[in-house]
């Protein structure tokens, strides 16, 4: 069996946050930025 | 077998001992164990199916002959219009998501998905939204009704079912992307030792494109309904040519949505059916590499052939041109994949159990799915075929004997393993032979339909379609009859049956067939070790 020592568990927790962070802000910023683009084509 | 393997994961099943949590509450609301989670998607897809099947029922019903039977002209647009969002976000999407949940952390020798507690977000948020959306009926405007591609002017005229709908999606949407950030996290972060990214199993791969498309589209949708919602109440003019807006516009956003959407639906798909045909064809798959590879140009190219679904609304020769050979190209990556499943069976031991049937099913059925779009993509035919019955024939034969019957496939698939029993494979045989008869009565005459110009989404026709609509009513009475069977033998396997053995079919071959049939409440609590991710591997 392969096991992670305590350093490894929390370099991969961080990992983890870290992409899934990144991932939600993309979604988030291109929600936005999307309906900003439109508004600023509309003035 | 190799029974070597029960002792692996002894050791470990003896780390991760304690089952699932006591009381309905603690195990399914508050659940963040991915098998349970799993579960709890699949039946929510299950429901839906046969809530948006029995809205396909009244829409057949109403067109078994010529005239108006049974049910208003607006009503049945609304049953047009719920009927695709409840089998696209409610069915398939669902589905595909609690097959990832079930399937994707054993595959990968992970203990759970990489974010649990989201996992479990993501999929209450679902019930709720579904709630809304079909609460419109109790609005005095009734279910929305402008087509589920919600193209205005039309769309905003609709009533108070109208912004109940625009939340829904936005719910949905939300649901989604959590759904693929978690996906992704697991699939960069948590697989086990040993198992590269060229090691994975194909319906990882899938998926994990999968998950990439949805985060890049879903936003796509959620600004665009935004807009819409903005147009509807708060007097902005995005979309409306009275106020200097462009109606057109919000078909162009909406389809560079609903493109990738449909790739979304049918990838992993081509996952469960790169599973599936190696195992009875007791054969490597054929060109795994080249199979990733034309997984993740199929991806691409779905971002760059939107307008084909719009060529009628006017656009440059250019655009046309562009649009049209951007579509045919995706013809040959996938052209790989249907002759690389062939090669995989070319002088294979094939057998032919109930996954294995569907999977077939899937290939042919899929092919001539996608032939005719290829003839859609050709622009001066596209205005002949352009919101005819062709076109309704076109993508149900995409998503019905191609993304259904490869759900049906994986279930039957990986329920003996889920469950620890063999369900009875003679009456899914028998479930198979009448999904795949009828499926072809149903959906086959619609093409005569539509090049005899018969136009989609109308309640009444013309008596020279008379006879084609009678057949293809029939053919859907038969096919929702006959998949009653299903819930039927999925219910029997869990309740019990003959023992499945780990291994459960003798060509299987992954990492989830190294556990125990069923697995551990927590399947990888430790990681397997090298020998293991060695046997249980595919790529290279």
């Amino acid at each position: 069996m392969q096991t992670l020592t305590p350093a490894e568990t929390a370099a991969r927790r961080r990992r983890v946050r870290n992409t899934a962070l990144r991932l939600a802000a993309f979604a988030v910023v291109v929600y936005v930025a999307f309906i900003v683009a439109f508004i600023n084509q509309h003035q | 077998m190799d029974h070597s393997t029960h002792a692996d994961h002894a050791d470990h099943a003896d780390h991760d001992h304690h089952g699932p949590a006591k009381g309905f509450i603690q195990r399914w609301v508050m659940a963040t164990n991915h098998k349970d989670i799993g579960t709890m998607y699949l039946v929510f897809a299950g429901v839906m199916f046969f809530l948006g099947g029995a809205m396909a029922m009244v829409i057949r019903a109403e067109l078994f002959q010529p005239g108006l039977q049974f049910v208003d002209p607006q009503f049945f647009n609304s049953m047009t219009t719920m009927h695709a969002l409840v089998m696209i976000f409610g069915g398939v999407m669902p589905a595909w998501v609690g097959l990832a949940n079930w399937m994707i952390p054993m595959q990968v020798g992970a203990p759970d998905m990489a974010l649990p507690r989201m996992n479990n977000f993501s999929f209450w948020i679902l019930p709720f939204a579904f709630t809304l959306l079909l609460g419109g009926i109790l609005t005095d405007s009734g279910l929305p009704a402008g087509g589920w591609t919600l193209y205005p002017p039309l769309s905003l005229q609709g009533g108070d079912s109208f912004p109940m709908a625009i939340f829904a999606i936005h719910m949905m949407g939300i649901s989604s992307i959590m759904g693929a950030i978690n996906v992704i996290v697991t699939l960069m972060n948590m697989r086990a030792p040993g198992v590269t990214l060229l090691r994975m199993p194909l319906f990882a791969w899938t998926w994990l494109i999968t998950a990439y498309l949805l985060i890049l589209v879903m936003p796509v949708l959620a600004g665009a309904v935004t807009m819409l919602l903005t147009d509807h109440f708060f007097g902005t003019t995005f979309f409306n040519a009275a106020g200097g807006g462009d109606p057109v516009m919000f078909q162009h956003i909406f389809w560079f949505f609903g493109h990738p959407e449909v790739y979304i639906l049918i990838l992993p798909a081509f996952g469960v059916v790169s599973e599936i045909i190696p195992t009875f064809s007791r054969k490597p798959l054929f060109g795994y590499e080249s199979m990733v590879y034309a997984t993740a140009s199929i991806g691409f190219l779905s971002f760059i052939v939107w307008a084909h679904h719009m060529f009628t609304v006017g656009m440059p020769l250019a655009g046309q041109l562009f649009f049209m050979l951007t579509t045919m190209l995706i013809a040959v990556p996938t052209g790989v994949k249907v002759f690389n499943w062939t090669a995989t069976m070319w002088k294979g031991s094939i057998t032919f159990e109930p996954p294995m049937l569907f999977a077939v099913a899937f290939l042919f059925l899929f092919t001539i799915g996608g032939f005719s779009g290829l003839m859609l993509a050709i622009v001066p035919a596209d205005f002949q075929y352009h919101d005819t019955y062709f076109v309704v024939a076109h993508f149900h034969y995409v998503l019905v004997p191609g993304a259904i019957f490869a759900i049906m496939a994986g279930i039957y698939y990986w329920l003996p393993k889920w469950t620890g029993h063999m369900y009875n494979m003679k009456l899914a045989t028998v479930h198979f032979w009448l999904s795949m008869i009828f499926v072809n009565v149903l959906f086959f005459p619609q093409h005569f339909l539509g090049l005899a110009g018969m136009p989609r989404r109308i309640p009444d026709y013309s008596t020279q379609f008379s006879e084609w609509n009678m057949v293809s009513s029939l053919g859907a009475f038969g096919f929702g009859l006959s998949q009653l069977l299903f819930p039927l033998i999925i219910i029997q396997c869990v309740k019990g049956g003959q023992k499945a053995t780990d291994r459960v079919w003798e060509g299987s071959h992954g990492l989830e067939w190294e556990l125990t049939s069923p697995p551990p409440y927590h399947s990888w609590g430790t990681a397997p070790t090298l020998e293991v991710v060695e046997r249980g591997t595919v790529g290279h």
